[in-house]
């Protein structure tokens, strides 16, 4: 299937009380449907807001404008090139370890030699789903074991032959709610460390789950705070979540979108595209 | 927690206080406000239309505009209606009346479900029960490893049915529980509400264990999806209940009160952590107070119940109702704070919630709080009114601090006792016993 395909099956809505809710409240004048369509997709009332204004002033009203404004304000940033080491960081359960799967699965086909670090030492069973998932997939791995250091595991993991031997080196990390200083320090560190074994070229990529909605917001402003990340993954797309919120975090913070989960399968996670991810957010239901 | 929904509400109805008179528009100003706050709070925008379409017609159509204190009845109905918005008190956690009782645990991927199966066991431990607990995920890599591994360190009992037969292994789980507990709790794979075959799959299980309470597991960062999800599963018969995972993560979490709105079905608990201990009771009550800065002295009382003294608490709470509540008692209390949660949590089950001026404390600040006061006479402590310049700067040297740093601590204090003669002692007599904590 397609992106636009996985997005559209995702997409169809089930008819529900809220759909006769939002019947109802149709009929309003076309800026307050605008704004419903948005508010809806989590795009945030900061940003609705900015966006309707913009579009008003430039004099024309209508769903095609908005639909430019939203694929130039997520066009505006170019998502980092994956080279080294690449740590996935992000709050608990968006997805980061079935994601580092999916990515190496993905770059590997690409012809890519990857190799995968496991340094969520915290959660329980977090190396036995990564090594399932690595073994399955048949992706080199070195992963730590429950308990350990996960700044040491990283450094261990970089060091050895296989690392340095790799196009990309995909690092896995617990995951972590931005309000929990002590953890953020933890990561700020895992960071560092991976940092000075490769000279400073390791890219941050942050997993957000696609159903997030506000809170988004003021969690890449505190990971960007520790651990500076170029680019988010946006997972569980397959649902009916539309993950709206990235057009604030790109209207607001700069922050670029790289790839997009839509499924839970080895295959299920696709690159980025402006225009098909706008359509989707504005597309009915 | 919600601290900033909170802020945000507050500072709309801030529109409303002390006011003598409103007219309409004034209204309307302060609802749109209040629209803007629950929005940004991630509340479902058509859940917000609903509430302030509410509101409106409650606040302009009767008389509340011509009343003497209209702001305050303008207050008190955002208040009633968020209440009954958020599901009115706690509702507890039913038991089958006779024999095993069983509990399911649903939900969307990565929601928390397998960290509040044990969560959950260990809750209903600690109610005199014996809880077994089970997993049904054969789909993520590692998930049955995960439970039977977090089972292990709670010190609750797991068993895992053998095969791969979802429905099969429910079935033999079930009946292996009946031998040797009275409750079950059933962990399930993550799934979409859209994916018709798992939420089949989910039906069935329903039907051969007949769950005491079906539990959906929801993310309370979820933002607009939130009431899409809740409301298939409930249509499925697949919730009866609600927990809200990760609200640790406090920022939003206004899918608390656009959920049971939707469904109709109670949150009954809510994560705080991903650790075992970290769940805590629901109450809705209670939550709207604190959203709208009520403060949630109950909760607070209870925390502090839990984590002090006996004897001691009593003691200090004769001192509060005498109001004679000393610096060597904010001493004695800072030391025993950190059982209670960080300040600022504590801070925000006061009344005034988060808006509390001059009282914005640092939880590192507490170590020179301990400092500062260590460094004064015990007749100081009885007396600050004695401290005078050069006293503070004793104080100050001898502490190894600053000037400012002393200024700052007295201020606080001489704040926090006012706050307290302000609290006029009704959660103190209400049976619960003490009020035992430093503020
Ligand atoms: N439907 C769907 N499910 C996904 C997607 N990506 C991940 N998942 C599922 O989400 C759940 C959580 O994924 P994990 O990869 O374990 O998440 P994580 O961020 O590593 O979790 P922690 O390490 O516990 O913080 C799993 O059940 C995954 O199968 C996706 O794009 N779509
Ligand atoms: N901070 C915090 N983390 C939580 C809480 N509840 C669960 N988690 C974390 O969230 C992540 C996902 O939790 P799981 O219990 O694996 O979620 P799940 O719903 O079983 O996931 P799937 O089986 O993949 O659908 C883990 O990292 C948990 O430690 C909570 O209340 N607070
Ligand atoms: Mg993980
Ligand atoms: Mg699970």
């Amino acid at each position: 299937m397609q992106l636009s395909e996985r997005i559209t099956a995702g997409l169809a809505k089930t008819r529900n009380k809220l759909q006769m809710l939002l019947k109802s409240s149709q009929g309003g004048n076309l800026q307050e449907q605008l704004e419903e369509v948005l508010l809806l997709a989590d795009v945030g009332p900061k940003t609705t807001t900015e966006i309707i204004e913009k579009i008003s002033a430039a004099g024309q009203l209508d769903m095609e404008m908005l639909r430019d404004q939203l694929v130039a304000t997520l066009s505006r940033h170019q998502p980092p090139i994956l080279k080294g080491p690449v740590i996935l960081v992000g709050p608990n359960g968006s997805g980061k370890t079935t994601t580092v799967a999916k990515l190496g699965h993905l770059l590997s086909r690409q012809g890519k030699k990857v190799f995968v670090i496991g340094a969520d030492t915290f959660r329980a069973a977090a190396d036995s789903q990564l090594e399932k998932w690595c073994k399955r997939l048949e992706l080199n791995h070195f992963i730590g074991s429950r308990g350990a250091d996960p700044a040491s595991v990283v450094y261990d993991g970089l060091q050895s032959t296989a690392a340095r031997q790799a196009d990309v080196v995909l690092c896995d990390t617990a995951g972590r709610l931005q309000s929990n200083v002590n953890l953020m320090r933890e990561l700020e560190k895992i960071v560092r460390v991976a940092r000075k074994c490769w000279d400073g070229n390791i890219t941050v990529l942050m997993v957000l789950d696609g159903g997030t909605g506000q809170s988004a917001l003021e969690q890449v402003k505190i990971y960007r705070q520790f651990v500076c990340p170029e680019g988010l993954i946006v997972t569980k797309l397959d649902g009916t979540a539309k993950g709206g919120v990235v057009v604030a975090l790109a209207a607001e913070l700069g922050m670029p979108v790289c790839y997009l989960g839509v499924g839970e399968g080895a295959d299920d996670l696709v690159p980025f595209d402006p225009e098909i991810f706008v359509n989707s957010i504005l597309k009915e239901g | 927690m919600l601290a900033n929904l909170s802020e945000k509400l507050q500072k709309a109805l801030g529109l409303f206080r002390n006011r003598g008179r409103l007219s309409e528009a004034d209204v309307k100003k302060g609802l749109r406000e209040v629209k803007l706050a629950l929005l940004e709070a991630d509340v479902n925008y058509l859940v917000v239309k609903d509430f302030i379409s509410r509101l409106e017609q409650r606040c302009v159509g009767s008389d509340v505009l011509t009343s003497l204190t209209p702001g305050q009845q303008v207050i008190k109905i955002v208040r009633d209606e968020l209440t009954d918005l958020l599901g009115g008190q706690w509702q507890s956690l039913s038991i089958a009346e006779r024999g095993l009782s069983v509990y399911m645990m649903v939900g969307l991927q990565g929601s928390g479900k397998t960290t509040t199966t044990v969560k959950l066991a260990g809750y209903l431990a600690g109610q005199g029960k014996k809880p077994l607990v089970s997993s049904l995920d054969y789909q993520r890599p590692g998930a049955r490893e995960q439970l039977a591994q977090f089972a292990q360190g709670a010190g609750i009992d797991c068993h895992n049915p053998e095969g791969e037969d979802v429905i099969a292994g429910a079935k033999q789980v079930t009946a292996a529980a009946r031998a040797g507990y009275d409750c079950l709790v059933l962990d399930t794979a993550g799934r979409l509400h859209v994916d018709d075959e798992l939420m089949d799959e989910l039906d069935q299980v329903r039907q051969a264990v007949h769950p005491t309470e079906a539990i959906l597991v929801l993310d309370s960062m979820t933002g607009q999806d939130a009431v899409n999800v809740a409301e298939v599963f409930a249509k499925r018969s697949l919730v009866d209940s609600i927990i809200l995972t990760k609200l640790d993560s406090d920022t939003r979490g206004g899918a608390a009160l656009s959920v049971r709105s939707i469904t109709g079905c109670p949150v009954k608990f809510i994560g705080t952590g991903e650790k075992q201990d970290k769940l805590e009771k629901f109450h809705p009550d209670r939550m709207a107070s604190q959203i709208l800065g009520f403060g949630d002295v109950l909760t607070l009382v209870e925390k502090a119940e839990a984590s002090f003294d006996r004897g001691q608490a009593r003691e200090l709470e004769q001192k509060l109702r005498r109001q004679q509540f000393t610096l060597e008692d904010f001493r004695q209390q800072l030391r025993q704070f950190d059982k209670l949660g960080s300040m600022e949590q504590v801070l925000s089950m006061l009344p005034g919630g988060a808006k509390l001026d001059g009282l914005d404390f640092d939880q590192r600040e507490l170590a020179r709080y301990d400092a500062i006061i260590s460094s004064m006479t015990p007749g100081e402590r009885t007396n600050p009114q004695i401290i005078n310049g050069s006293r503070r700067k004793r104080i100050a040297a001898g502490s190894g601090t600053s000037l400012q740093q002393v200024n700052k601590l007295l201020k606080q204090f001489s704040a926090m006792q006012k706050m307290l003669r302000q609290l006029d002692g009704k959660a103190l007599k209400k049976g619960k016993t003490p009020f035992p904590f430093k503020i």
